[in-house]
């Protein structure tokens, strides 16, 4: 139930991973990187991308899973230990994820439900998402990619009109902030770690690593064209427009005798970006399964949503501090379990499993 | 267990949807919000404090809609209006169909971004909302009566409009579009100057729908006062023009300078979204001077900024097709005939007129450092090192070319 399929590793990339940067990333990065903003969503995404290359490269080199890898090289007690770590972690990342898209609901699409409840049917979809294992994620990527990228084209197409390009320039010019800028979005690229979990449950197959290559060019592009368009929409006062999916395309003419059409793109992305924030609790879902074999996929899921569940209740109107947070420390966090650590699992021992079966259904 | 699963899975579904429905579906109770359709700030009698006119539309089942003015007098944030508001007439008011903003004279030697941050920091307003000047207070301005018995803020919308622009007569600004000019790196920006004035005789009486006269204003001292007045009224028959063809300046926040209608009409050709421009030139034809009317389609337009020498060099370029529309003198059938060729001596005068318009309004961005053209902001981008080392001269240093042609149309 746990295989996944090369293609649709490629397809979470092109289609799933931009989502995520396109609610308040857009809007809170040029507080910093000013109008660098494509500069240094360049490095973010090579950064992950040298990580991510490590990662297949290792999966070339093993069938094992992450948490098979570390029982090889340090035991079960201390893989379980640092695979439990690994776990909270992928909490602590969905955590701002979760919150954010809740926030972008509430402000934009439902401003007048209860505050409490209104984001209660995410966790329906999660729960059921987290119970089927991983093999969701490759489904959900299939289905997602086309309709991600015909609600980004359809976007994109509406904001022609506004482009302006120079607003970016002149190039450099927002200095270390573009490095500052690196730090305060690590909260958004932890993606580089999701392969690392993937190990084991898939087949590296021939030109795995250009196909991969490819589809997370396509994704990183996507995101610094969104980034450049956003900018020059809004100029300097781009850190006030947050929700930037809701507020790229309506400068378009024609809405003003038919209405905002563009909602109808927004709301197809939300629902990608629903699957794809589900994405990291999977994984932890999958990985208590992992560590407690006893432990079944509805108990596992159960636990893990309703740990985020909890912290969404008790953080309620908490949003900017949570921002805030995650934007001042969350990159310590990232720098180790999402850049370190996974470059670092290239040395761990890559003993071969006997079985397909205890590779692949665990 | 499965049994189990499933009654669990509806009783959770049948919670969230009673929870849904508690809240009457979303719905916002039209009886206690009222939608304000404009906003005028005018400078408060206190130092630091902004009178503000809300314009509020009422739905009316006989007449379509009628619109009310309510005044909030000195108070120290647009907050405070709001609320000033709901305390008046029980109403909590909505900006969400707020279309325009206007600025009273007496506000703009002040900058006028503390009383508009409440616009922007919000994000209670679309950022697509007009924003203009008045030569009056805006309180008054929002009182005008228009000719054909609209609602005042529907009245001037429709002067501010897309079309408007088009045509080249205003130089339309959003409410997006110039506090991204204020913060950018020229801190520039400009907006249309509404001027009210009484002038059109409207002998048929105007829309029934207005009724009633100007707003009883009434001054509430520090802690703020409120009055009301209907908008767009006609008791008398008469009724105000809207002109809009002045341009003013902004540096800083604050109005350093105005373009006349011939400068607005130049520099909508040049640098806004104008296609169709109509406009007056003098010509000796046949030895005879004329006034002609000319419609000119701007086919190309471009401005850019070039370093040449160290001096930055503002090149406009812009190849338009004329044709006569009017003039005022009768000619002969055969010369009306022939003036579907527009005489080369028209195309010329107009190009000396944008040309010496152009002329003016550069000068004047050097005089005011309002960068009206972008030229700061090009040279930031383009030629950064210059940008450093010249900035707070660039704009008086500037040295206009211009490569203008005319066409006829036919």
């Amino acid at each position: 139930m746990n295989k996944i399929k090369l293609r649709q590793i490629c397809f979470l990339f092109i289609g799933m991973m931009p989502i995520t940067k396109l609610l308040m990333y857009p809007s809170i990065l040029p507080y910093y990187a000013k109008n660098d903003v494509v500069l240094s969503a360049a490095i973010n995404f090579i950064l992950q991308g040298i990580v991510i290359g490590f990662v297949l490269w290792l999966s070339k080199k093993t069938d094992c899973t992450f948490f098979q890898l570390l029982q090889n090289t340090f035991g079960k007690i201390i893989a379980t230990i640092i695979y439990i770590i690994f776990i909270l972690f992928l909490l602590f990342s969905s955590f701002m994820l979760i919150t954010e898209q809740k926030a972008f609901v509430i402000n934009t699409l439902y401003e007048n439900t209860h505050t409490y409840f209104n984001f209660m049917p995410f966790f329906i979809v999660s729960f059921f998402a987290c119970s089927k294992g991983l093999k969701t994620i490759g489904r959900v990527a299939d289905l997602c990619m086309p309709i991600f990228l015909f609600a980004f084209i359809a976007i994109i197409g509406l904001s022609l009109s506004n482009i302006n390009f120079s607003s970016i320039l002149p190039i450099g010019g927002g200095k270390l902030g573009i490095f500052k800028g690196n730090l305060i979005s690590s909260c958004w690229y932890t993606d580089c770690l999701y392969p690392l979990f993937f190990l084991g449950h898939f087949q590296y197959e021939k030109k795995s690593f250009l196909k991969i290559g490819i589809s997370y060019g396509i994704g990183a592009i996507c995101v610094m064209l969104f980034l450049a368009i956003y900018y020059g929409l809004y100029g300097d006062i781009t850190i006030l427009r947050q929700n930037s999916i809701a507020h790229i395309a309506k400068f378009t003419t024609a809405f003003t005798s038919i209405g905002r059409v563009d909602y109808v793109f927004v709301f197809t992305l939300t629902l990608v970006h629903v699957f794809y924030t589900i994405v990291p609790l999977q994984f932890a879902s999958n990985g208590l399964i992992e560590l407690f074999p006893k432990c079944n996929n509805i108990l596992a899921s159960a636990i893990i949503n309703f740990v985020i569940l909890l912290f969404i209740w008790m953080f309620t109107y908490d949003f900017s501090s949570i921002q805030i947070f995650y934007s001042q420390y969350f990159w310590i966090f990232a720098s180790i379990f999402a850049y370190i650590l996974p470059i670092c699992a290239i040395f761990l021992k890559k003993e071969r499993s006997t079985t397909d079966e205890k590779v692949l259904d665990v | 267990m499965k049994k189990f699963w499933m009654f669990s899975f509806i009783a959770i579904i049948g919670l969230l949807l009673l929870l849904f429905f508690t809240n009457d579906f979303g719905l916002m109770d039209i009886q206690k919000t009222s939608f304000i359709i404009a906003v005028g700030i005018d400078k408060g009698q206190e130092e630091g404090k902004f009178d503000v006119t809300a314009q509020i539309a009422v739905p009316d089942q006989a007449d379509g809609v009628k619109a009310s003015n309510v005044y909030v007098d000195n108070i120290l944030t647009f907050g405070d209006a709001i609320a000033k508001i709901n305390l008046k007439t029980g109403w909590y008011p909505s900006l969400v169909h707020c279309r325009l903003i206007v600025l009273g004279k007496d506000i703009l030697t002040t900058n006028v971004f503390d009383g508009l941050n409440y616009f922007l920091e919000k994000d209670i307003v679309e950022d697509s909302c007009l924003i203009s000047t008045s030569n009056q207070k805006a309180s008054e301005t929002l009182k005008a009566q228009s000719p054909i018995g609209e609602v005042t803020a529907n009245a001037i919308t429709k002067v501010l409009s897309s079309e408007a622009q088009k045509t080249g007569s205003v130089s339309v600004n959003t409410l997006r579009e110039f506090a991204k000019a204020y913060y950018s790196t020229a801190k520039s920006g400009y907006l249309p100057t509404l001027d009210v004035r009484a002038e059109a005789d409207n002998s048929s009486g105007g829309s029934g729908s207005n009724t009633g006269g100007s707003g009883n204003s009434s001054s509430g001292g520090s802690g703020g006062g409120s009055g009301g007045g209907s908008a767009g009224s006609n008791s008398e028959n008469s009724a105000d023009i809207i002109d809009a063809s002045q341009t003013d300046l902004f540096y800083d926040g604050k109005q350093v300078g105005r373009l006349n209608s011939e400068q607005t009409l130049a520099f909508n050709i040049a640098k806004t979204k104008t296609h169709y421009a109509f406009a007056n030139v003098d010509a000796v034809i046949d030895g005879e001077l004329a006034n002609y009317e000319i419609k000119i389609n701007i086919v190309k337009k471009d401005i850019s900024v070039r370093m040449e020498n160290g001096v930055p060099v503002l090149h406009f370029k812009i190849r338009g097709r004329v044709s006569i529309e009017d003039s005022n003198k009768s000619t002969s059938i055969v010369q009306t005939a022939k003036n579907s060729i527009v005489p080369d001596a028209i195309l010329k005068n107009m190009e000396d007129k944008i040309n010496k318009n152009l002329t003016e309004i550069v000068k004047i961005s050097g005089q005011t450092n309002c960068d009206i053209f972008e030229v700061i902001d090009s040279i930031h981008k383009r030629y950064y090192d210059k940008y450093q080392a010249e900035y707070g001269t660039l704009l008086q240093n500037i040295r206009p070319v211009f490569d203008i042609k005319f066409l006829t149309s036919h």
